[in-house]
């Protein structure tokens, strides 16, 4: 192998530090910002990455009253028993799908994917919601989309690369379809779990869009949803007159992005180790 | 590997297109509704519109309003408020649904909001308020119409509603007619303050259905640097004669090497203002010609003006481009003296923190904002603030229609009143405390518990008050005294256009502002004006242009019987 120059080495050096600096310096504005008094974000013109005055006003103006804690609440509430309820349907979906003699597999398979060509369309998703009663309630954030045609077909191309020898082994020494799945299949898939759990994780936080639409109670919104309404607070339609709606506080936006991604933030260490595996995992199968 | 399951393109793609032609004529249908009645052009009946008598709860403004809008001033907030409303007005009514958007972040919920309470309690019922981001409001809008779910009292999005709004309200909402048309308004007193111009866009399809949020008619031209412009030798506006002068001034004040600027963002409103333009379109009565304000030669002259501007580096860099979405960078030019105009509406100059002058006092003492107002002898003033927006209620018998009217009239309460008191300042000793001077300051709760929307159930002409600075008031009343004299009539109002209806602030203003911003920017040349024109004429304004002169034509033969 060709010995690397120093030139070239200086040019893939600069060349990193400019993708880190376009990934961290955002990063950093964020947090400087969610620290800084309204005087430094007015002088600053927007974002500041060293205040000048820096004060936690914008913690103590978002953390009073309790609307963000109720809605970080809610919102870990729904990515946990999210996660858990999608990563479930999608294991027990997955699985019946990768075994060759099951009634209807084909259809069901088709049905799946068909969703991922053709959105049925926020009215119709709407009507369906109200008419199963799901309106109003935390389980209209999880049922709709309980399974991703993706990660299905990512869980279900793992399950058909497993050896079938080893189901026949299992068959052979008595074990049932649900033996099998919990005893071998799930102990050799745990890094696509991994990673498909990290998809439905982030999926459930990231969400707003179905909390503005089947949600009425504002109590009941989850962070996205009120992260969105301080990030969108002072703007005023292109077509109305402009100032009804106040500026927004700079800094109290900031202070919510922060409290909004640190939680997930967290999670990706833990994860990491599975993600690559996982993904390459079935990207190749049909 | 082959499974009994695998994947057949073709066939997924058959299923899909099959499937896909079903599911698409769904939404469609569900959003038409039964909306049957079509919208059609014709003038507004004068009859319909309620009849304004002003509020008086027995306060004396510091500053005296006029009945032609100039709000009331005030530097203190009555030591006693009294009521405005009569009783309970919602006692025994069943809990009332309501959606309104809002431009603040969410409110603590009832539980933990002392001023929701109050409120209803001496409403006498409770009063359940699903609020939307204001940029989401039309989604949520659509979805609650096709699924048939709209609330008892709901605000009507600025864009995206249905697009037969006429039918769609004679199918789905209450007739506000035999309630407030007239005298009849005098049952609900607080709502009987709002001005006819207000109420005039309440009427679709010969039929009053909208209450009005309604404003002090004009939104203003923006707010100066009253320093800077002293520096530069204009002591008061009254110093620029005319356009020619303004311009010198910008110039004058466009400093690039000390990062100042004459503007930021847009000023062609100012410019507009004050050549004399129209309002979106001018009536001819003698000849009932309607002309829209891009074909005035007063408009041509505003872009000219502001190319002239934009030429010589006024606009403070990147800022004219910037929309309404990045309206925090562009009024922060302002806000940290880096520009020395901004245009905004005047209703953002006492807010307290965040408004112009308190924002900018926080940044320099020396900066002293102040109203712009339009400069020149052919100036007039834009009635673009007749109001924020309209509510309209859901068909029910007229028990409930009269309950949630007395909703918006308890709303709609004035200054200084008890029910005004709670909405803005919530509950004494939790949610504001009184100062030195006896004026409510909001605590941290009362800054969270008063974001919950009342006030836009229905609203008179707010008046004018701060806690923080009498000059304020002062400045805010004198451009309204000079501004609302200078107010032209919104005579298009008085007419229906189902075409201006469903494009004059959506697809055609768009395509307004888009194309004067490539002219100001000089990215086309002054020639392509008469291309825009041409285009905004044939994408709608010609035909709203005909529907208008059809309905002013009817009307005049209705008169005449």
């Amino acid at each position: 192998m060709e010995k690397p120059t120093i030139p070239g080495q200086a040019l893939k050096g600069l060349a990193l530090t400019l993708v880190v600096a376009a990934v961290v310096y955002p990063l950093l504005a964020v947090i400087g910002t969610s620290f800084a008094s309204q005087t430094d974000v007015l002088k600053g013109s927007g974002l500041v990455l060293w205040p000048d005055h820096p004060t936690l006003d914008a913690y103590r103006t978002v953390f009073q009253g309790g609307v963000v804690m109720r809605a970080l609440m809610v919102s870990l509430l729904i990515t946990v028993t999210g996660t858990v309820a999608s990563v479930l349907a999608t294991i027990g979906m997955a699985y019946g799908l990768s075994r060759r003699d099951v009634p209807f597999s084909r259809f069901i398979l088709m049905a799946a994917l068909f969703t991922m060509l053709f959105n049925p369309g926020i009215i119709p998703n709407f009507l369906l919601v109200k008419e199963l009663g799901l309106y109003n309630t935390f389980a209209a954030l999880v049922a709709p989309v309980l399974v991703s045609a993706f990660n299905l077909v990512v869980l279900r191309a793992f399950f058909m690369n497993l050896p079938q020898e080893l189901y026949d082994a299992a068959k052979v020494d008595g074990a049932g379809d649900f033996r099998v799945l919990l005893r071998v299949v799930l102990p050799l898939s745990k890094a696509v779990i991994a990673v498909i759990s990290l998809f439905y994780a982030v999926t459930y936080w990231n969400a707003f869009f179905n909390a503005l639409l089947y949600l009425d109670d504002s109590e009941k919104w989850p962070l996205p949803m009120v992260l969105r309404t301080f990030v969108l607070q002072g703007r005023s339609m292109d077509g109305a007159v402009a100032g009804e709606a106040l500026a927004p506080q700079q800094s109290v936006q900031m202070a919510v992005l922060v409290i909004a991604v640190i939680p997930i933030l967290l999670v990706y260490p833990f994860l990491q180790r599975y993600f690559t595996k996982g993904v390459l995992t079935g990207a190749v199968k049909g | 590997m082959s499974s009994s399951t695998e994947i057949n393109r073709r066939s997924l793609l058959r299923l899909g297109l099959g499937a896909g032609l079903g599911l698409a004529a769904a939404p469609l249908l569900a959003a038409c509704g039964d909306g049957g009645t079509q919208a059609k052009a014709g003038a507004k009946d004068a009859a319909l519109l309620p009849k304004t008598t002003p509020r008086n709860i027995g306060l004396k403004p510091d500053l005296p309003g006029t009945a032609a809008g100039v709000p009331n001033g005030y530097f203190t907030y009555p030591a006693q408020p009294t009521a405005s409303v009569k009783g309970a007005p919602l006692k025994g009514a069943k809990t009332v649904k309501a959606t309104l958007q809002t431009y603040a972040p969410p409110p603590p919920g009832r539980d933990e909001n002392a001023a929701w309470q109050a409120i209803e309690k001496k409403l006498g019922a409770q009063v359940d308020i699903t609020i939307v981001p204001a940029d989401d409001y039309p989604t949520k809008f659509s979805t609650m119409v096709a699924g048939d779910n709209i609330a008892d009292i709901f605000m009507y999005p600025e864009t995206g509603g249905a697009d037969n709004k006429a039918g769609f309200l004679a199918a789905k909402c209450a007739d506000l007619t035999p309630f407030l048309a007239g005298d009849k308004v005098s049952a609900y007193p607080n709502l009987a303050a709002i001005t006819k111009a207000a109420w005039q866009d309440g009427i679709f399809g010969g039929r009053l259905y909208g209450i009005p949020i309604s404003r002090a008619g004009s939104g203003g031209v923006g707010f100066y640097r009253h320093d800077l412009y002293a520096q530069a030798g204009v002591e008061s506006l009254d110093d620029l004669t005319d356009v020619a002068a303004f311009v010198e001034l910008c110039k004058d004040l466009t400093r690039p090497k000390k990062d100042q600027y004459a503007l930021s963002a847009t000023a062609i409103n100012l410019l507009a203002m004050s050549y004399g333009a129209p309002y979106d379109w001018r009536l001819e009565q003698a000849s009932g010609k309607f002309t829209l304000d891009l074909e005035t030669e007063e408009f041509r002259k505003a872009v000219e003006t502001a190319r002239e501007l934009y030429k010589a580096g006024c606009y403070y860099p990147g800022s004219l481009a910037m929309t309404a979405a990045q309206k925090e960078k562009y009024t922060g030019f302002f806000k940290n003296g880096k520009a020395a105009y901004v245009y905004d509406g005047m209703p953002a100059y006492l807010t307290p923190s965040t408004g112009y002058l308190d924002a900018m006092a926080g940044v320099d003492k020396k900066f002293d904002p102040r109203p712009m107002t339009p400069i020149g002898s052919s100036a007039v003033a834009w009635p673009n603030n007749l109001a924020l927006s309209y509510v309209f209620i859901k068909k029910a018998d007229d028990k409930r229609v009269k309950q949630l009217i007395a909703l918006a009239d308890f709303a709609a309460a004035p200054f200084g009143s008890e029910e005004y008191t709670l909405i803005n300042y919530g509950v004494e000793g939790v949610d504001h405390t009184r100062d030195a001077k006896g004026n409510p300051v909001l605590t941290k709760q009362g800054t969270q518990d008063t974001v919950v929307p009342w006030r836009l159930f229905g609203s008179a002409v707010p008046d004018l008050f701060s806690t923080s600075s009498e000059v304020g008031v002062r400045h805010l009343h004198a451009a309204y005294s000079k501004i609302i004299p200078l107010m032209l009539p919104k005579e298009y109002a008085g007419y229906s256009s189902p075409t201006w209806d469903s494009k004059g602030s959506g697809s055609l203003f768009t395509l307004k502002s888009d194309g004067l911003k490539d002219l100001i920017s000089g990215r086309k040349p002054m020639s392509a004006y008469d291309q825009l024109v041409k285009d905004y004429l044939a994408q709608g304004g010609e035909q709203a242009r005909t529907e208008f002169q059809e309905a002013l034509q009817q009307g005049k033969k209705v008169t005449a019987k």
